[in-house]
């Protein structure tokens, strides 16, 4: 389910907008208080880690909240929030790698327990082994974005993990659509041969 | 060269956009129609799918995750406890060069590289300038013509020389020194 701001009602949007734009942080809390819950879940789709997602998040929105008169409507506010969310987590992951204990590599084990906890959920569909081969193929293939380098993780992540169209991509990371397209091509071509690379029984995802 | 010629090879870029659903209708269409008839394209198609089909699903592995009222609640405070915004600064002409300074060029490995490598040409440039004569001149060892065009020239100034002591001795400087005595004549009748 993609949840954006197109699903918001756009005239009582443009009243909230004009309302944070003119310092008013009640306005702003109700303008982003339908994307909370898509940014919680990218947050701990980035982190693995609940509490941590909290914490980015809520910087998220204080860093959103007092550049806010710096957002000119050039993309999307989903992804514009997603832009400063991807910011921070990089801040933060950059901070933990300069520590004597990677919390990178514990952020990794704590997405691989959510796996595992989220197997004991019952969900409808596929079933717990199928879900669970599909877990962590996903799981691998965040292990393997961690390893790009950081101009083609947050393409892929814009991309995949928000839904941006390439004129929000290019907006977002000031950069020209061919960039972004360039730059989409070499990133999945290096997850392609990051996967091939894999063991053999690694390497068959199930799509 | 090889990229240039081989079509294949080029649809690549497409082939990406395609498996991230950010191709255009007219493209989306083109490649579609190459894909059915090239078994090397349906297979890197493939490939290339099956990293981005685990990504776009991404979000039902988190679907089960709801900010509760607590965290709502806090999220909320959060922010409206962190003040007003900062309002859009208008930079000076000077400012904006800083700007400029700390976030294109400082950051920027690249440009680095690229100063760094004007220097060492500079600086070699300039090495061979300054050391190549010397080193020419130490290694060379003269020549017998040199010598005696040397010479030659050694004579030549020889001569000059011996003219200018006849041009001198000719023409001596007048010097007739007065006798004390005569001096003092002078100072007593002034």
């Amino acid at each position: 389910m993609v949840i954006t701001d197109d699903r918001l009602d756009p005239p009582a949007t443009q009243e909230l907008l004009a309302r944070a734009r003119a310092g008013d942080a009640h306005g702003f809390c109700l303008l982003i208080e339908p994307l909370q819950a898509r940014l919680l879940r990218q947050a701990a789709a980035l982190t693995g880690d609940l509490n941590l997602a909290e914490d980015i998040v809520s910087e998220t929105l204080v860093e959103a909240w007092k550049s806010f008169p710096r957002y000119n409507e050039s993309c999307q506010l989903s992804t514009w929030l997603y832009a400063i969310l991807l910011h921070r987590y990089q801040k933060s992951m950059r901070r933990a790698r300069s520590r004597p204990v990677a919390l990178a590599l514990l952020s990794l084990f704590e997405a691989r327990d959510l796996c595992q906890k989220q197997e004991n959920i019952a969900a409808p569909g596929p079933s717990p082994a199928e879900a669970a081969a599909r877990r962590e193929a996903f799981a691998q293939l965040r292990q393997c974005i961690e390893l790009l380098p950081e101009k083609h993780a947050r393409v892929i992540l814009l991309r995949f993990f928000e839904d941006a169209s390439l004129p929000d991509m290019a907006a977002v990371l000031g950069c020209s659509i061919g960039t972004v397209k360039s730059r989409l091509h070499h990133a999945l071509e290096k997850l392609r041969k990051m996967k091939m690379n894999l063991p053999d029984g690694k390497r068959d995802i199930p799509i | 060269m090889n990229w240039f010629l081989n079509s294949c090879r080029r649809n690549r870029e497409s082939l990406c956009l395609l498996a991230s659903g950010l191709l255009p209708e007219p493209d989306r269409i083109r490649i579609e129609k190459h894909l059915a008839g090239c078994a090397a394209c349906r297979s890197y198609y493939d490939e290339i799918k099956a990293v981005t089909a685990p990504l776009a699903g991404w979000e039902k592995h988190f679907a089960q995750i709801e900010p509760g009222a607590a965290v709502h609640t806090r999220l909320t405070k959060t922010t409206r406890l962190a003040g007003r915004p900062e309002p859009v600064r208008r930079l000076a002409p000077g400012m904006i060069l800083v700007e400029c300074w700390r976030q294109l060029i400082l950051p920027s490995r690249r440009i680095w590289a690229g100063l760094a490598a004007v220097w060492m040409l500079l600086f070699a440039a300039n090495a061979s300038l300054h050391s190549g004569p010397q080193t020419a001149v130490a290694k060379s060892a003269p020549t017998s013509e040199m010598i005696s065009s040397f010479r030659q020239q050694e004579k030549i100034l020889a001569e000059l020389i011996g003219q200018n002591e006849l041009r001198a001795t000719a023409a001596p400087k007048p010097f007739s020194p007065q006798p004390r005595s005569q001096r003092r004549f002078e100072i007593s009748a002034v």
